[in-house]
């Protein structure tokens, strides 16, 4: 029942270097819990329903939150942030309640938002440090955190200059320095990569796989893209069209949907008839294409062993890239008539 | 405690900013501390404090221009003596009746800087997601105009009130003129800050252009104060009817001035509308409220 899934506790990896103290906070209870959580939007003919009974746990750890534009993802962190109040149902973040406490959540977590929000005629230091105070921090420590993450995000003597100058990258990286600034427990961040170029993205990604290990600060990151969560997260959760699709350590669902795209110049039939006849269920995709389910290693040696023995050409073995598109399949595939019939009530 | 500075750590890509992460375990001061910052944040904006030199020159020149008529009195009682001071059409009770344009547009242009910015680049979304209240957001925005504010409007205040205190033969004289003068001074440019500030703010928090926000807050106070003395001069209102003079802005802040002072009204409409002056006066106060409520219901309602 993808719609009302049981949580599946994350795994929590830290780094080496992060204090006991810290890791003992974090380990000590569900970082955020919603329980039948929906949202509508206000509007005519009933509004929009951008969360439907979402019953989800996460744990600390950098995790990621996939899901198709219009999933819902945005609409759940500004309700984890209080930004937003539940039309149904019920959210905790470290055990605060989103309706009651918001203050008191947003005290402790660093948000970036998707859209634009920063103001052209600032230097990224003056509204950096002004946000800190905003924080509660006071008048220097502010300037001096400010100068701090500015670095850790890779801004240096650009940061003195008007923001309105500035390229998508930095601004990118403006938002992510005014979401740390604070040191926040909990950083949420709302598609990061939103408009970078793919050198932008890696660096991106990069920032935030550090920040999380770095620290072992947990890191809600949102995507549409899974290849990016895939890069950066130890831990998966799915959303579509407002419901839960999948909820899993990254590790276990890569096994299961794991695929191998094996290309040759020809006789991609052959290796996959010697494939099924060892038990994988290989399918070709064209003449020159074997798509290999990965269950474990064996099918790495089977299919070495298939283009030695054929003396085929084998112009390369890859993972097939997982979009959320193949993870929507997936998840109606195992689920056919409960798939279809929620297909249809929506 | 922080980790160690990892200035080797850049990967095959080589990132030479890689200094690793350092929490914080400072002081946090909390929502008060934010509160208090973001109203000083306002002080600053509202005079172009903290900005280019270009945004300082619309705040010099309307406050200077506000000033000049009292400083240019002054100048003319300590050079003509003592017998000007009778024929001086500059007194204190009386003084906004003719600069309390200069004021609104002292208003009009550097009010909207408070709100517009914000909502026009969604920093607001920055700001609610912070320890910050929505209500704390409107009131430190509120007070910070309030306080700028009334730092223009004192000035010629101060000025023309030791005026009096040097133009004076005698000092004991000039201070027992002078000091029962400082609570009205005090009172009403409280009071007049506010009403203009919640005015200008008002029709701010509805707009992401700082034209049409200054557009709208000269019309709030020019129309109406057109077609009210159109009203009272030519129709000569009477009875029930005269209450429409409490529709004009500038009456309501000489009735304050009027109130404050123990005097009567200096403007045409206050004059002739044959109301008493308490009553333009506590309309100012209850504008002042009228308009904070506003604003809280509108940023309760905004989505950030």
């Amino acid at each position: 029942m993808p719609g009302c899934a049981t949580a599946v506790p994350g795994t929590v990896r830290l780094a080496a270097s992060c204090s006991p103290a810290r890791r003992a906070r974090l380990d000590a209870m569900a970082l955020i819990s919603t329980r039948a959580l929906s949202f509508r939007y206000p509007g005519s003919g009933g509004g929009v329903l951008a969360l439907d009974d979402l019953t989800v746990s996460i744990e600390p750890g950098i995790v990621g939150l996939v899901g198709a534009n219009g999933a819902g993802k945005s609409t759940l962190l500004r309700i984890l942030l209080g930004l937003l109040a539940p039309t149904a149902g019920a959210a905790a973040v470290f055990d605060l309640d989103v309706r009651r406490d918001g203050p008191r959540i947003r005290e402790q977590v660093g948000y970036m938002p998707e859209h634009d929000v920063l103001p052209p005629d600032v230097s990224a230091t003056d509204l950096v440090t002004h946000l800190a105070e905003m924080s509660g921090l006071p008048r220097t420590a502010a300037r001096e955190r400010a100068a701090e993450v500015l670095r850790h995000v890779g801004l240096f003597e650009e940061r003195y200059r008007p923001i309105g100058g500035y390229s998508t990258g930095m601004k990118q990286r403006v938002k992510l320095a005014q979401a740390l600034v604070h040191d926040p427990r909990l950083l949420l961040l709302d598609e990061p990569t939103n408009g970078l170029d793919p050198a932008g993205r890696d660096e991106m990604l990069d920032l935030v796989r550090r920040t999380g290990t770095e620290f072992g600060m947990a890191v809600i990151v949102s995507s549409h893209l899974l290849g990016e969560i895939e890069r950066v997260c130890d831990h998966v959760v799915a959303i579509d069209a407002g419901r839960l699709l999948r909820d899993a350590p990254l590790a276990s669902f890569t096994l299961r949907t794991g695929t191998l795209v094996v290309e040759l110049d020809e006789g991609a039939a052959d290796v996959a008839a010697d494939l099924v006849a060892a038990g994988i269920a290989a399918v070709t995709d064209g003449p020159r294409r074997v798509l290999v389910p990965v269950a474990d290693e064996r099918p790495f040696d089977l299919v070495r062993d298939a283009v030695a023995t054929r003396g085929l050409a084998l112009t390369r073995i890859e993972p097939a890239r997982h979009r959320v598109e193949d993870l929507f399949r997936d998840a109606l595939g195992r689920d056919e008539p409960e798939g279809g019939a929620r297909g249809d009530a929506a | 405690m922080a980790t160690p500075p990892d200035v080797l750590a850049g990967s095959a890509t080589g990132s030479i900013y890689d200094l690793g992460y350092r929490g914080y375990d400072g002081p946090r001061l909390g929502r008060r501390h934010a509160v208090e910052a973001l109203f000083v944040h306002g002080v600053r904006a509202v005079f172009g404090l903290g900005r280019s030199g270009r945004a300082k020159i619309a705040p010099l020149v309307l406050g200077g221009l506000f000033a000049l008529p009292a400083i240019v009195s002054v100048g003319i009682t300590a050079m003509a003596g003592e017998a000007a001071r009778e024929f001086n059409p500059i007194t204190i009770e009386g003084y906004l009746a003719f600069t309390g344009t200069t004021l609104v547009f002292f208003v009009a242009a550097q009010g909207p800087e408070l709100l517009v910015r914000d909502q026009r680049h969604r920093v607001l979304t920055l700001y609610f997601s912070r320890a910050l209240e929505r209500t704390d957001y409107v009131l430190a925005k509120y007070l910070a105009l309030l306080v700028a504010v009334a730092l223009v409007l004192a000035l010629p205040q101060v000025v023309l009130l030791l005026g009096t205190l040097f133009a004076t033969p005698s000092f004991t004289d000039g201070l027992a003129e002078v000091v029962p003068q400082v609570w009205p001074v005090v009172g009403r440019t409280v009071v007049i800050a506010a009403l203009l500030a919640g005015i200008g703010l008002v029709a701010s928090a509805f707009t992401v252009r700082r034209a049409f926000a200054a557009g709208a807050i000269i019309a709030v106070f020019l129309v109406p104060s057109l077609v009210v003395s159109v009203l009272v001069e030519e129709v000569s209102l009477s009875g029930p009817a005269a209450l429409v003079a409490l529709a004009d802005p500038f009456a309501l802040i000489d009735g304050v001035s009027a109130f404050l002072f123990g005097a009567e009204g200096s403007t045409p409409t206050v004059i002739r509308s044959d109301l008493p002056v308490w009553l333009f006066a506590a309309t100012a106060v209850a504008v002042c409220l009228g308009c904070l409520g506003l604003l809280l219901l509108r940023y309760r309602r905004i989505t950030a």
